[in-house]
């Protein structure tokens, strides 16, 4: 619906003159579907940053994503879709629905910072993000909203992926209630396996507990140094369990979250251990 | 502020608040087409096509679109593959959804090959339709593929 | 009964496009809120934050100073008539319990102011700048609430009519007794009992209720708008504005579906008054979320069934007994009421012991309404399921159980005398029952046999299979009544002009294709025009699954009439007697083989000798309502450890009579099923303690998308219904009912539980599941 109230409309054409006309009551917006249905109050001056040199996808040593990237666009670049056997669809096709992903924007989305699918697979891979509020920086993507850097006045203009290293597999797994709905939980894993076959790296991201998606370390823990078998699924999906504090919403209740969590942690691990040629 | 909009190949200056989102303009200039199913951004009716891919027209603010090609079901000057599946196949029964349906139909179409069941279905996500339960339209939709020459 | 393999149809059975197919898929302005017209006033509604209150006083001054604004009404300036807002027949079996503004609010989201003003923007920013003193209620939240010793009385105003007990909160009763089933009970075998619980839905139409009212050129005022009931309407609006029925012309553009939420006089008699009062054309269309909490809702139902057999599996008694949750005014309550047992019960009319009992009682919450199903949906959920576990302690397949005690052609029940629509009903014997092949096809292309003998194993996933079984019924006997006009043009074609409103569901098109059939024209030279009450003869409307059979009948009748006038014209043009004379793909033909052509027929009556019209109208009241019956399967997969319930497969095996426009028919039980499968699954209203509906907008009340269902399989067995137009019956309502027995049989074939309360959230069934210790 329309946005009353607002006066200006600003169509920048650098990253600097962009974040020059941010402030309490200015915001950017990317595709502005968030925006439009959910505006601060007092929000009179939108920042449109489509002319922005941001929207890009480069390949060559991992990826790196300009931020006005539609999620349509990530959807169906051929070498992001089929990276790491295809976690970018297998997640994507959850978000929203085709008509918000050709509209919405990876740097509009990452902003926000929550309701995501999108965050838990890009922190289970470890994702960079380049934010510019003055001077530009790149961090990690878990540092940016440890940090809440995300609720702070800055940019963001890239998002980058690493290069899959050989032997690692990554999966996502979403439970909600209609398809096109909000998860009630998710989680996105990535696994890393040595030469001999052991766990040399892994990540462990569970999401919307109602929290915005967080790697468990304790889970990973659980998975270091073993050879990756089913039962090390259980021990990853009942340390995070533990070790997350679960809260209820109008989704899920706290008790009924747990259970989610060590259902969709299995999952998501044997989906991973059959990507990375061994049994589920 | 002035904003400049192509809308189904017609040029088309509006004065709009900053604020507006597409649909409202739209439906300001006789489109009525675009439905307004909602009010939230959750039911498609008021899909139409910016530069060929569709979208929730209340969920882009009509300054967004300023030099850029909208397209609704009005502009679709012949009948498209999909617009007669869905007349033939049973595809409408209401109508209310129907003009949304098209236009994230006329956008797979264009832009995906081997569609499937699934794949339709995936596709069909954000436009609901309370009417048919999906089946006719999803024949509809992969009879059009099939004309296009998808196996 | 004629032999329907007798019957070759040249129209009818074959999948004409929609007549309004075209207008459709293009898009062209056919709604009610498309069209603009110059200094429409626009409308918007103050609605009450409270369950239960008294408006102390209302101060609308500030609003009525805004610039833009026109006009603002409230309890204060409005009339005081009590009515009933449901789309029914006169004298409405519904209390006359609402105003259409009250001194009184009795749910949140009841109305108590409406601003018309420039724009929609401004009369919501006037509604904004209303104040209302409010002397805060104790709210009834519940049934139990609602019932309990010392409950406050909702409806305490003294010029309320036709409500049961107002005072103990009970808008409507029922009592049905055939036989004596509490000693029947001891004579069985075997007895099951369950009580099931249905939660809060809304129909959830594309486009929610939107009205324009506007007065024509000779200061009569006009109602384009969206319902399902436009001469119900015209009478209501005339009595609540005090305008003569001729002073006022209803007309329904293309509507966004329906499903019963429009059989409602809600915003019409508003629209008209502020045009009555400024002069000025008036656009109201609801927000969802208006359209969630201040529309109608489908009635929650608390539903005990106590089913008796014999060991060989014949059912001997039943006892039905419902509550019925009907939210803060009485519109269908007693009928919806009614249904819960008129519509199930007949179905098993071996049983000689028979009790129905009930009440619909008021809440301050939400307002129940027709909704497709309208009480049998509720119901068969408890009937449904009782059967199903029936059968498992007779150690019988639960088809087998249905085919021994189902209703049959030749047969009656007691039930159709004794209970009505909202009074007594009519006695009626069965025609035609396709239901034995309803299983049979059903059954074989589901593969019942295979998919029952299935262990569903002790993995996470379980897969399970379960059945029902369903009549409902084709329209009102004796009290619907449906009128056609046909009149002839000099080309050969026709007009059909029928009061019958078409919600989307495609009547239009199959009722001209029932005249295309009897005048032997092809469809498009049936010129269609419906549901204005100026223009067209009167109709009921679009409610009780009657249009097929009753509308159509009303148009068959016609058609003959203007086939036979056909024939008295052919007659001298070909000077052969009318009687041999067969009209027939656009011709009239002799039985020598001259013919003339129906335009050279019409152009003669017009211009050329012994002229007339060639025209006749004709009216159907139906004497009774032959059921369509319903079988359906379904299998489900249950995730043990989430709790999701996955529909894989639905097969609905329908006997609709014949089917006058199959792929029409196959979409509205597609639809019913689906709609229904959101209503066993995830539909329901979160409220919050003080009776807010917290999740009333699309984002947060789940309806099925097309990834949540399985492809659904619509099969339509061969039957012919004698008393019907072409054999036809009905199928607009039926498919809803399928869904919630059969998938909770399934759930129970799955993993064992009886669910017993409606939607299956993931969490819900994940706690039962839970509690029953099952992993």
């Amino acid at each position: 619906m329309s946005l009353k109230g607002v006066s200006d409309y600003l169509r920048p054409r650098t990253v600097e003159e962009a974040f020059a006309a941010l402030g309490a009551s200015s915001r950017p917006l990317g595709g502005g579907t968030a925006l439009i249905l959910h505006s601060p109050p007092g929000l009179s001056t939108l920042v449109d940053l489509r002319d922005l040199p941001l929207d890009y996808i480069r390949t060559g040593d991992g990826f790196r994503i300009g931020a006005t990237t539609t999620l349509t666009a990530m959807e169906e670049h051929p070498d992001l879709a089929s990276h790491l056997a295809g976690v970018f669809p297998e997640m994507l096709r959850h978000v929203g629905s085709p008509l918000l992903r050709n509209a919405a924007t990876i740097g509009g989305h990452l902003a926000r910072g929550r309701l995501s699918d999108v965050i838990p697979v890009l922190l289970a891979l470890d994702a960079t993000v380049t934010v510019y509020d003055g001077i530009s920086r790149t961090i990690t993507l878990e540092d940016f909203y440890r940090a809440g850097i995300h609720e702070r006045l800055m940019l963001i203009t890239e998002i980058g992926v690493p290069p899959a290293r050989p032997r690692s597999a990554a999966a996502f797994v979403k439970l909600s209630r209609t398809f096109y709905d909000l998860a009630m939980l998710n989680c996105a894993c990535r696994v890393d396996l040595d030469e001999e076959g052991t766990v040399a790296a892994a990540r462990v991201v569970v999401g919307e507990t109602p929290a915005l998606g967080a790697p468990v370390a304790p889970a990973a823990a659980a998975l270091l140094g073993t050879s990756f078998g089913p039962a090390d699924d259980e021990a990853a999906a009942a340390a995070a369990a533990g070790a997350i504090e679960f809260g209820s919403d109008s989704r899920a209740s706290a008790d009924y979250r747990a259970a989610l969590c060590r259902a969709a942690v299995t999952r998501c691990l044997a989906v991973v251990r059959s990507r990375l040629g061994g049994a589920s | 502020m002035r904003v400049s909009l192509t809308v189904d190949g017609v040029a088309r200056d509006v004065d709009v608040d900053p604020g507006a989102s597409l649909m409202d303009t739209l439906r300001s200039l006789g489109y009525a087409s675009v439905k307004n199913g909602c009010d939230n951004g959750d039911c498609g009716s008021c899909a139409v096509l910016l530069d060929g891919r569709a979208v929730n027209a209340c969920l882009v603010f009509t300054a967004h679109a300023d030099g850029r090609a909208v397209t609704t079901v009005e502009g679709l000057i012949d009948l498209h593959p999909v617009q007669r599946t869905m007349l033939d196949m049973g595809g409408i029964q209401c109508g209310f959804c129907t003009p949304g349906m098209v236009m994230l139909a006329v956008d797979l179409l264009e832009h995906s090959a081997d569609l499937d069941e699934d794949r339709v279905r995936d596709a069909l996500a954000g436009n609901y339709c309370r009417c048919t339960g999906y089946v006719k339209q999803v024949e509809a939709i992969l009879a059009a593929a099939e004309e296009r020459g998808d196996e | 009964m004629s032999d329907p393999q007798a019957v070759k149809f040249d129209v009818v059975g074959f999948n004409e496009r929609k007549v309004d197919g075209m207008a459709l898929v293009t898009g062209k302005p056919v709604f009610a809120g498309d069209l603009d017209q110059p200094g429409t006033l626009h409308l918007a509604m103050l609605t009450s934050p409270h369950a239960h209150a008294r408006i102390r006083a209302i101060d609308t001054s500030a609003a009525e100073a805004m610039d833009g604004v026109a006009l603002v009404l409230t309890h204060r300036n409005t009339p005081a008539t009590r009515y009933t807002t449901a789309g029914q027949g006169y004298p409405e079996p519904s209390p006359y319990d609402a105003r259409m503004f009250d001194d009184k609010v009795r749910f949140v989201g009841d109305r108590v102011a409406v601003v018309a003003a420039e724009s929609k923007a401004i009369a919501e920013a006037a509604v904004e700048a209303i104040s209302v003193e409010y002397e805060v209620l104790e709210p009834v939240l519940s049934i139990d609430a609602a019932l309990a010793e010392g409950a406050p009385v909702i409806h305490d105003e003294p010029d309320s009519t036709g409500i049961w007990d107002a005072a103990g909160n009970v808008a409507a009763a029922v009592d049905v007794r055939v036989g004596d089933v509490d000693a029947a009970f001891d004579d069985c075998d075997v007895v099951v009992e369950t009580t099931t619980e249905t939660q809060y839905a809304q129909h959830v139409p594309l486009e929610p209720h939107v009205c324009r009212s506007y007065l024509d050129e000779h200061g009569r005022l006009v109602l384009y708008t969206s319902t399902q009931v436009p001469f119900h309407a015209r009478r209501i609006v005339a009595r609540l504005l005090d305008v003569p029925i001729h002073r006022i012309r209803v007309i329904k553009p293309r509507l966004g579906g329906g499903f019963g939420v429009k059989q409602e006089v809600l915003l019409e008699d508003v629209c008209g008054l502020v045009t009555l009062r400024t002069g000025r054309p008036a656009l109201w269309e609801y927000t969802r979320r208006e359209e969630f909490v201040s529309s109608r809702t489908r009635h929650p139902f608390r539903v005990r069934v106590k089913v008796g057999a014999m060991s060989d599996g014949t059912i001997h008694a039943v006892d039905l007994d419902a509550i019925e949750n009907t939210g803060a005014y009485g519109t269908h309550s007693l009928t919806v009421l009614s249904n819960a047992g008129s519509k199930t019960l007949p179905l098993y009319n071996r049983a000689p012991h028979v009790r129905f009992t009930g009440k619909a009682v008021y809440t301050t919450m939400p307002v129940g309404g027709a909704y497709r199903g309208y009480g049998a949906t509720q119901s068969y959920f408890a009937l449904e399921t009782a059967l199903d576990e029936l059968a498992r302690r007779l150690d019988m397949d639960p088809v087998d159980l249905r085919r021994r005690n189902h209703i049959r052609e030749g047969e009656t029940s007691p039930i159709f005398a004794e209970l009505g629509e909202g009074r007594e009903g009519v006695a009626m014997t069965i025609n035609s029952c396709g239901l034995p092949d309803c299983l049979t096809e059903g059954m074989d292309a589901f593969g019942w046999e295979e998919k029952r003998g299935r262990r569903p194993g002790t993995g996470p996933l379980r897969r399970g299979v379960g059945m029902a079984t369903f009549m409902q019924g084709s329209g009102i006997p004796l009290i619907d009544m449906a009128a056609a006009t046909i009149k002839m043009n000099d080309d050969g074609s026709f007009n059909l002009l029928i009061g019958a409103t078409d919600l989307g569901t495609g009547s239009d098109t199959i009722l001209g294709q029932i005249a295309a059939e009897v005048l032997g024209v092809p469809l498009d030279h049936i010129v269609v025009y419906s549901s204005d009450t100026d223009m067209t003869p009167f109709d009921t409307g679009a409610y009780a699954s009657s249009t097929t059979y009753v509308s159509g009948k009303a148009v068959e009748k016609a058609a003959i009439q203007v086939r036979d006038q056909i024939r008295s014209v052919a007659q001298k043009m070909l000077d052969t007697d009318a009687a041999l004379l067969s009209v027939e793909h656009g011709t009239v033909v002799a039985p020598d083989g001259r013919s003339v052509t129906l335009g050279e027929v019409c152009t003669r009556a017009f211009y050329g000798a012994d002229q007339f019209q060639i025209a006749a109208t004709a009216s159907s009241v139906p004497e009774e309502s032959p059921p369509p019956f319903l079988a359906c399967f379904a299998e489900v997969e249950v995730d043990v450890a989430t709790g999701i319930v996955r529909v894989l497969d639905f097969v609905a095996a329908v006997d609709c009579g014949t089917a006058i426009n199959p792929i029409m028919a196959e979409g509205q039980m597609e639809g019913a099923i689906a709609n229904g499968i959101g209503y066993a699954l995830t539909e329901r209203y979160e409220f919050t303690a003080t009776g807010r509906m917290r999740n009333a907008d699309l984002a947060r009340y789940k309806i099925p998308g097309p990834v949540d269902l399985p492809p659904i399989r619509v099969l339509l067995v061969d039957s012919y219904e004698p008393t019907g137009p072409m054999g036809a019956k009905s199928i607009a309502e039926i498919g809803i009912n399928g869904p919630i027995p059969a998938i909770a049989n399934a759930i129970y074939d799955a993993v064992g539980l009886r669910l017993t309360e409606t939607p299956f959230t993931p969490e819900a069934v994940w706690r039962a599941l839970q509690s029953a210790g099952i992993s």
